[in-house]
């Protein structure tokens, strides 16, 4: 069975690289819907294209990237091609898995499984693998460690659907990578694509919402505003996780502000939901603390409910994997056309599969 | 640096450290055995089909050294083949951990001299997954191969959440228990929809500004540190680990960011 659809004709919505050589774009992401969305391809064509227009990149990966077979399904994954000049950011026992010629510049002191972080110079054209973030201050110092040594842009790879990288005070702007791998039809694809999308673009909060956040930040306790003037939520652990007990106690009747200072789950959706006649502003740092599956945020936001982020998202391009791996491939202009027709105003991206590539290495050159 | 320093590995005389191959009767021979069923009865073609699926392996030489029917039109085969293929040690990048592996009491009395309190460790089975062997065998008092798990450590304060419990669940946990560490047990199947459950308690932890000051484990039958670095997670241990292990991991790590 050939894992390889009939070849798309090649459609290019809009081009990759100028989108992101944008000034303002001093970092960007690039997040997966999924595992074995085209995350790592996505970036290896901004690299092919964009060398040019960025000046020195400098890549780091939240994950586990450019690693000659998957660890999980064992098939062959897309390496990361380095250049001399590129920057890239690792363990410092990845770099035993190199064949390009690297150069160590930074040491963070950082510690990982895989040894020490380090940020280290290409002096030599080879592939990399980039491995060892486990958190956000490790991308940090990483991020830093690129900046010392002269990137001029850096590129995050994601890992599976994680966002971390996605928030704003890590990067500057996201490009999502679908595909077939979502579901067996083009618009399951396309609709968890939108609900994926729709998190990460939750609309920003009025000015007068910010100094609500910030004390319930500054305090990490939930607040509320309301008719009577703002407070903290005596039940704060409840209240931050959600009961509806909790939430019917703290919450006045009518309009309201709820700040949370952690993250949005299930339950406290749930109990938001469950409060008729009461319309509540649900406000956060950022998209990335929102981990109430996108059904329920649906029936709370249909109820009358809002939620809103001081920091926005910035999602720059979406693209597409036709290549299913562990299910149907989808002809891949179907998938460019559904999704583009439920997120009309976000450059939406795939090409040709690379017969020459992984499974999941399906986007050549025409997203660059 | 391309390649890690193979030198110092003891190998056999003569083995090429960059072109290790399987061994069987001769030095680099290649030869290995398979085995497996076949849903066909025994017979002459069942015993050449297996010979042609040993080549299509890309076995040399493929030989049914054994064959036996196993009633019920099934047939089963052991095959010697010479394996081709070669691997570079230099090139291969295993994750480990450099925890210090030593005994119950010397943890315990490390972690009471160092750190001057006992470690806040939470564990559970997450999601859907009901498999409590592994999370019992590191957390259960009545440990495992001969070693006490973590309830039993002195120095330890663990509680083992049991099974099937929601990431949210155990992130307030981890919250009102001010824990040190969190220890997720994972069988991952259906379709690995574990490493998604696994995922996500990662960008929460992080999302809900504690990721720092966690030392976040995950095991199971499948896990590796490779598993846990992609997920991100500070380890990952697969099975027949010992309660010891994790205990010397933990103790090490926690010490290393708090004391």
């Amino acid at each position: 069975m050939s894992r390889i659809p009939p070849a798309f004709p090649g459609r290019i919505v809009q081009r990759l690289g100028p989108l992101i050589a944008a000034d303002d774009l001093r970092v960007v992401a690039v997040v997966g819907t999924s595992k074995n969305a085209g995350k790592t391809t996505t970036l290896n064509r901004i690299l092919e294209r964009g060398r040019a227009l960025f000046g020195p990149v400098g890549l780091v990966s939240i994950g586990v990237d450019g690693e000659e077979a998957d660890f999980w399904l064992g098939h062959a994954k897309p390496r990361i091609r380095v250049r001399p000049g590129d920057r890239f950011a690792t363990a410092e026992g990845a770099l035993s898995a190199a064949t390009a010629d690297v150069a160590i510049g930074v040491r963070t002191g950082r510690s990982s499984v895989l040894g020490e972080l380090v940020v280290a110079t290409v002096t030599g054209s080879g592939a990399v693998l980039l491995a060892g973030v486990r958190a956000k201050a490790d991308l940090r110092a990483l991020i830093d460690g690129l900046w010392s040594m002269g990137a001029g842009k850096i590129l995050i790879d994601g890992s599976y659907q994680r966002t971390m990288a996605a928030a704003p005070d890590v990067s500057d702007g996201v490009v999502v990578a679908t595909g077939a791998v979502l579901g067996p039809t083009v618009e399951r694809v396309a609709e968890r694509t939108e609900a994926f999308v729709a998190r990460l673009r939750l609309p920003v909060m009025a000015p007068n919402d910010v100094a609500l956040l910030a004390r319930a930040t500054h305090e990490n306790l939930p607040w509320v505003a309301g008719a009577d003037g703002p407070g903290p939520c005596l039940q704060a652990l409840d209240t931050a996780f959600g009961t509806p007990a909790a939430l019917s106690m703290v919450l006045p009747p009518g309009d309201s502000a709820l700040a949370v200072p952690g993250v949005v789950t299930d339950s406290l959706i749930d109990g938001l939901v469950d409060l008729r006649g009461r319309s509540v502003r649900l406000l956060v740092s950022d998209a990335t603390r929102v981990f109430a599956s996108w059904d329920r945020v649906a029936r709370f936001l249909e109820r009358g409910g809002s939620i809103r982020v001081q920091h926005p998202i910035r999602v720059l391009a979406i693209t597409v994997n036709p290549a299913g791996i562990v299910g149907p491939d989808l002809p891949a202009d179907r998938l460019v056309d559904a999704i583009g027709a439920r997120i009309g105003d976000v450059p939406v991206m795939a090409g040709q599969l690379d017969p020459d590539a992984a499974p999941n290495g399906g986007l050549r050159g025409d997203v660059g | 640096m391309k390649r890690k320093d193979v030198a110092a590995l003891a190998l056999p005389e003569g083995v090429n450290p960059h072109a290790v191959r399987p061994y069987g009767d001769a030095l680099d021979d290649g030869l290995v055995q398979v085995s497996f069923t076949l849903p066909v009865p025994l017979c002459p073609e069942s015993v050449e089909a297996a010979r042609r699926l040993g080549g299509q392996m890309g076995l040399k030489e493929p030989t049914v050294y054994h064959q036996a029917d196993l009633g019920h039109g099934f047939s089963f085969y052991i095959l010697y083949g010479k394996l081709q293929h070669a691997v570079d040690f230099g090139r291969i990048v295993v994750p480990r951990v450099s925890e210090t592996h030593v005994s119950f009491d010397e943890i315990n009395a490390r972690v009471q001299s160092v750190l001057g309190r006992r470690i806040r460790v939470v564990g559970a089975c997450t999601g859907s997954d009901a498999h409590t062997v592994g999370i019992d065998a590191i957390m259960n008092m009545k440990g495992y191969d001969g070693e006490y798990g973590l309830e039993r450590y002195p120095q330890f304060d663990a509680r083992n959440l049991g099974s099937q419990v929601p990431n949210e669940v155990l992130l307030r946990q981890i919250v009102e228990l001010d824990a040190d560490a969190v220890l997720v047990s994972q069988v991952v199947t259906q379709r690995d929809v574990h490493l998604d459950n696994l995922a996500e308690l990662a960008d929460m932890i992080e999302a809900q500004g504690i990721r720092e000051r966690i030392v976040l484990v995950c095991g199971g039958p499948r896990i590796t540190h490779e598993v846990a670095l992609e997920l991100g997670y500070d380890a990952g241990f697969g099975a027949g680990t010992r309660p010891s292990q994790v205990a010397s991991f933990l103790a090490d790590e926690v010490i290393r960011r708090k004391a």
